[in-house]
């Protein structure tokens, strides 16, 4: 399955076009970029990525999410390089028999991308400066 | 002695001035030791205050995990992903 992608996300042809007959519920979060940060402008932002590794959590997530919710599917994109202001950043689609787990479970991958997934976002702002968006995440891996 | 391959990333990256690079440690070194000792060698050139995320081999690890020859390190700073 494709995780990351340097190509524009386009949430049509993201989105599942078959479905279990027995699923009754899709939940999909849509991650999309700001025009501003902390009172700053933002003209566009530049995601790095450490491929490897966050193609293999991103599916350890997805592996996860299926364990601890009755879900029948989860998917997810996420975008890497420059991406501009409106463009989609990360796209999260769950199938499952009720809504309830969908939500949970694609609640649980959002959340988890954010904590973990070796991808860093380099914000360019409208008065010229720039900065690596601090996220001071909790992690076991944090020395 | 053992060969660590060191990638770096993002803000760490820009800090150290490399994206890799290759370190020599003796046998048993853990992943804590090799982050002092990169510290260590840009000290001069880097005043990164960041906490230090590492993963051995893709996979996120703990400062008092053993090295072997060949392993691929990699130094992060907190992820911002999403």
């Amino acid at each position: 399955m494709t995780t990351l992608t340097k190509e524009m996300i386009l949430l049509p042809s993201f989105l599942a076009t078959k479905w279990n007959p027995s699923c009754g519920g899709i939940a999909t979060f849509t991650g999309i970029v700001r025009d501003h940060h902390q009172g700053k402008g933002v003209l566009y932002l530049d995601y790095e990525c450490y491929e490897v590794m966050a193609e293999k959590e991103i599916e350890r997530i997805i592996a996860e999410a299926k364990i601890k919710f009755p879900v029948h599917s989860v998917r997810i994109l996420h975008r890497t390089g420059r991406i501009e202001i409106g463009e989609i950043a990360v796209a999260i689609e769950v199938i499952a028999e009720h809504r309830d787990e969908a939500f949970k479970a694609c609640r649980f991958s959002i959340d988890e991308i954010k904590r973990r997934v070796p991808i860093w976002k380099h914000e360019f702002y409208t008065d010229g400066s720039n900065e690596w968006v601090r996220c001071d995440h909790i992690h076991e891996g944090a020395q | 002695m053992i060969h660590v391959t060191v990638l770096f990333f993002a803000s760490l990256r820009e800090s150290f001035g490399t994206a890799q690079e290759t370190l020599t440690l003796s046998e048993g070194s853990t992943v804590g030791e090799a982050i002092q000792f990169v510290l260590k060698t840009h000290s001069k050139t880097s005043n990164h205050t960041l906490p230090i995320l590492s993963a051995v081999n893709s996979v996120y690890a703990s400062s008092d995990q053993q090295l072997t020859d060949g392993d691929e390190l990699a130094l992060m700073p907190p992820v911002s992903g999403g």
